[in-house]
């Protein structure tokens, strides 16, 4: 399937390209690789959604590897991920009249990275999973250690070391499946796990470095430094996307494999490890004085969400299953347009202190405006896509009977409201040490300040329109359909196994 | 889309009317003065016009709705039913008032393009709350609502409004959260529930008394935070630092209403009076209504400040329509009904005077009263009509209310409700006519006496005095005329009739 390959290879060329390129045409070469993969990426949507889920191997007849799997979920990322790097982009190229320009190597780095992430989404089988969350550790890592700095560099190495030991970590689990099963391939895996010990560590391990990756409290150490200190152009790729793509990892893993072998106990406590990262996260939110270090906990409270839906899909809930992927993609864009507001303000008001925001919505309005309205999104207040993710998911806990999951997502929305508010109150606030700002910054910044409106506003649109994508999300995802794949106590033998991609694998491939 | 005809376009065009200028207005530069003024006007004048329409076509026995799909089995859904378009009337008329008000008030202040977008993006949020046809489009204009007002509260952007913002948003947003899980719980218990189809609820009422239950105390609890009910009112008198166009806007036209508006819907369009009196939810809510009332009154009458007093007596007022709801009779549906309209003039046109008083005199605090009658005689008349409508003196409109609050009371067999009624006409005379005292029959300070200084100057500005003056004159004629037919009193007690009837 060309479409497939395109998304994958295009970016990657881009790479090898504007890495040998001189540094002058680096951007311009980048731009164009993104517009040329956003059109890979739009045909890929539409070629799932006329065809339905398809996939493509490349290689190994013995051991799967090289199995890249185009359904609703993983065409939805490829999109959602070229979006949000096209703005960032075009965001690094316009900074450099404000911030400091990003150094030459971001530019390759960037297009790897996208390539990682879009390999990491449409995998098929655990060896390719491993090489791209690879791939996706050394761009991210990269990226923020290379940004310059002691600082930066000691956040970013810790933030490889972290990656490292997540991806090893998975590579052992992944070998250990592989021995006692066979098979590499994650839709194959499902029905051949339950007898086999080694196959159940195999999956733990697996599992742990992926929740690491995520990352999940506790296990989230790494992230707050690193998504703090990191660059303005790297900040939104590492929260909006890198994040995302561990999860998309777990999400197939679980969805299909372990559904026989997952106890209601232990969904319940994947989902309590979800509540304690909306709570914790939330409560450091709220404490930070660092207007980036509100978002990194945000990040983490954010995450939590993600987690708490797995309980719930794993009773057969079908919305569980809606709102947590939509929350996936619904959180991307307006985190990455906080991210990039705020630093537009910081560098206007002269500092990254949440103190210093003040006066920030008479200074810069566009920039104001535009966390206000990603902070509508991020809340969950209608009508934006964090909303529709919101509803899913409280809809999904009251029909399953857990309405623990309700009070916890209603409370950690109250909690982002509350540090949100902290950061909205200080832009609208117009005493203090900025009062001499109190005049609008000069019209001509307004471009870069649109891109971060651009992207707050999507997620609005994503709200007033989320029809398409939910549809496009069912496209050959078995959890889309509400199969109880946990029964009450029994360890969900009786019910029957939900049909993977690979049985209907198409003839595209 | 269907093809757009006038019935389905009407609704949407009564958004945009405050929508588009909105939109123009955030776009507007900030000394761009005149042409902010047009749109402001225009919208405002549109909107007039559009109900004007409505009326006429309802009247005719139209029907209008618009719907569109948000969600798979969830609509979005506007549709003009009998309480709508009273609220509709009510919102589009004080926001023309206000509208005036607010570009007098503002005129020579800062950041008035943020001020009127918002502004106007406050009221699209309250006709979408008025014309909601089902709980989740109520939720999404109610929560626009919210978003819409915090930036109005905060304007001044000084430590005491940003305070007060906190409190609203911290109230509203954890209203708003509560009235979520509220509406998602009946969505998973009944599916899409729309107003006035008490289908879907009568028939879980066997199996499900329970649920239907709690669910109504969250959508109350929910919506009460904004009407402002005891003890979730806490964020009412901080708010009052705000501007007082913003002030008219909380207190009468837009915030607080849509929160009592929503317990009107929820009573009798989702629920049924019917229903609810089955399940036992009356007697509560008019418990709560009637400590609110008391409360209210007794916190008023201890403020110095004018705009604190005026917010606490809003807690108090606004639970005459929680009274009227809990009230399952004729009379006592159409006073709370009615009240909806009544406490809306009252309100806005106090709030207008002593946005007058501040503005142009200085005067925030009531011992600084003493014979402002004199110097705005314009303004301070209205004042005293108003105020004298609260206490409930006839020929005003708050007359009309609570006469059909207390003869439902005594038809629902509920006779104690007089007594709360007495109770707090006697508190509201206690904390409003030493204040028409003060204005009227003191001499201002510092006068010596018979020698008037009669400047008429304060009352030079028409967008100032004129939106007092007209709700002012409005309070004594919905008041003289409650017996004519398009009066608001026989309106409610139409849809009254339709409401016990069902």
């Amino acid at each position: 399937m060309v479409v497939i390959l395109a998304a994958l290879v295009l970016p990657l060329l881009g790479a090898g390209l504007t890495a040998v390129l001189a540094p002058r045409w680096r951007a311009p070469s980048t731009l164009a690789t993104l517009a040329l993969t956003l059109v890979a990426a739009i045909a890929l949507v539409r070629a799932v959604l006329h065809d339905g889920a398809h996939q493509v191997r490349l290689g190994g007849d013995e051991l799967a590897i090289g199995l890249f799997i185009a359904d609703g979920l993983s065409s939805a990322m490829v999109l959602l991920s070229v979006v949000v790097t096209l703005h960032v982009a075009a965001f690094a190229v316009l900074q450099s009249r404000e911030l400091p320009a990003p150094r030459t190597s971001y530019w390759p780095l960037a297009l790897a990275l996208l390539a990682g992430l879009h390999g990491l989404f449409l995998a098929g089988d655990l060896l390719t999973a491993y090489l791209m969350l690879e791939v996706v550790a050394v761009a991210g890592a990269a990226m923020v250690a290379w940004a310059g700095g002691r600082r930066l560099l000691a956040a970013g190495t810790r933030y490889y070391y972290a990656e490292l030991v997540a991806s090893v970590t998975f590579l052992a689990g992944a070998g250990l499946v592989w021995t006692a099963t066979g098979t590499t391939v994650i839709a194959e895996l499902p029905g051949r796990l339950a007898d086999e010990p080694t196959a159940l560590v195999g999956l733990a391990l697996m599992t742990v470095g992926l929740l690491l990756k995520v990352p999940v409290v506790p296990l989230h150490f790494w992230l707050p430094a690193a998504h703090a200190l990191a660059p303005t152009a790297v900040s939104p790729l590492l929260s909006g996307l890198v994040v995302k793509s561990a999860f998309v990892v777990l999400l197939r893993l679980w969805g299909g494999a372990t559904a026989e072998v997952a106890t209601p106990v232990l969904a319940q406590l994947l989902g309590a490890l979800g509540a304690v990262a909306i709570l914790w996260g939330g409560l450091l939110a709220l404490r930070s004085q660092r207007v980036k270090q509100v978002v990194a906990y945000s990040t983490v409270a954010q995450l939590g969400l993600l987690l708490v839906a797995v309980p719930m899909v794993l009773a057969g809930s079908a919305d569980a299953w809606k709102g947590g992927v939509f929350h996936a993609i619904a959180h991307a864009l307006p985190k990455a347009a906080v991210l990039l507001a705020v630093a537009l303000l910081a560098v206007s008001l002269g500092g990254d202190t949440v103190d210093r925001l003040e006066g920030a919505a008479a200074h810069r309005p566009l920039a104001a405006f535009a966390v206000g309205l990603a902070a509508i999104s991020l809340i969950g207040l209608p009508p934006t896509g964090g909303f529709v993710a919101k509803w899913y998911l409280v809809v999904a806990s009251i029909t399953t009977g857990q309405w623990w999951w309700a009070a916890t997502i209603v409370l950690g929305s109250l909690l982002t409201a509350a540090y949100l508010a902290r950061l909205l109150q200080r832009c609208f606030s117009s005493a203090g040490r900025n009062h001499h700002l109190d005049v609008p910054a000069s019209p001509q910044r307004h471009g870069i300040d649109g891109i971060a409106l651009t992207l707050a506003t999507s997620a609005l649109v994503l709200g007033l329109y989320p029809n398409l994508l939910l549809g496009l999300l069912e496209i050959g995802a078995p959890l889309a359909t509400g199969v109880p794949l946990l029964t009450d106590g029994s360890f969900g033998a009786d019910a029957p196994l939900p049909i993977g991609w690979s049985t209907e694998a198409s003839a595209h491939a | 889309m269907p093809e757009l005809d006038l019935n389905t376009a009407l609704p949407v065009l009564l958004l945009l009317t405050s929508l588009v200028p909105a939109a123009v207005i955030f776009l507007l530069a900030e000394e761009q003065e005149r042409p902010r003024r047009i749109v402001n006007m225009a919208g405002a004048l549109a909107k007039v016009a559009l109900t004007g329409v409505l009326i006429a076509g309802v009247l005719r026995g139209a029907e209008y709705e618009w719907r569109r799909a948000l969600l798979p089995g969830i609509d979005l859904v506007l549709r003009v039913d009998p309480i709508p378009l009273l609220f509709v009337t009510l919102s589009s008329l004080l926001w023309l008032t206000t509208t005036m008000y607010a570009i007098g008030y503002l005129e020579q202040g800062e950041r008035r393009s943020r001020f009127f977008g918002f502004f106007s993006l406050c009221v699209t949020a309250t006709i979408g709350i008025a014309l909601a046809g089902n709980l989740v489009t109520f939720l999404l204009f109610y929560e626009l609502l919210t978003i819409a007002t915090y930036p109005l509260v905060v304007h001044k952007g000084d430590r005491k409004a940003l305070i007060g913002g906190r409190a609203y948003l911290l109230y509203s947003v954890t209203g708003g959260a509560v009235l979520l899980v509220g509406i998602a719980w009946l969505h998973a218990l009944a599916g899409p529930v729309e107003f006035l189809d008490y289908v879907p609820l009568a028939g879980l009422v066997d199996a499900h008394a329970t649920s239907l239950t709690w669910i109504f105390v969250l959508l109350v609890a929910g919506l009460g935070v904004k009407t402002a009910v005891v003890p979730l009112h806490g964020w009412l008198p901080k708010a009052m630092v705000a501007p007082a166009p913003v002030s008219s806007l909380l207190h009468a036209v837009a915030v607080v209403k849509a929160g009592a508006y929503g317990i009107v819907r929820v009573v009798y369009d989702l629920y049924g009076l019917a229903l609810a009196q089955e399940l036992q939810l009356l007697t509560p809510l008019l418990v709560l209504a009637a400590v609110t009332i008391v409360y209210g009154s007794l916190r008023a009458l201890a403020q110095d400040d004018l705009k604190r007093r005026l917010a606490y007596s809003t807690v108090s007022q606004l639970s005459y329509i929680v009274l009227g709801v809990g009230i399952a009779s004729l009379a006592g549906v159409t006073g709370g009904l009615v009240h909806l309209i009544h406490q809306g003039i009252q309100k806005v046109t106090l709030f207008y005077c002593a946005g007058n008083l501040s503005k142009q005199l200085g005067v925030t605090r009531i011992s600084q009263m003493r014979g402002v009658g004199r110097r705005m005689p314009l303004t301070m008349g209205a004042f005293t009509v108003a105020a004298l409508g609260m206490i409930g003196i006839p020929p005003t409109a708050g007359f009309v209310t609570k006469w059909h609050l207390g003869l439902g009371g005594l038809q629902a067999g509920q006779g104690w409700v007089i007594w709360i009624l007495l109770l707090s006409s006697v508190l509201n005379a206690a904390y409003f006519l030493p204040v028409i005292g003060r204005i009227w029959f003191l001499r201002p300070e510092g006068e010596e006496a018979g020698a008037p200084t009669m400047e008429r100057d304060h009352e030079r500005d028409p967008w100032l005095v004129l939106p007092a003056v007209a709700t002012g004159v409005s309070v004594l004629v919905v008041g003289l005329l409650a017996g004519a037919p398009l009066s608001p009193l026989n309106w409610a007690a139409s849809i009254a009739g339709e409401v016990v009837g069902s």
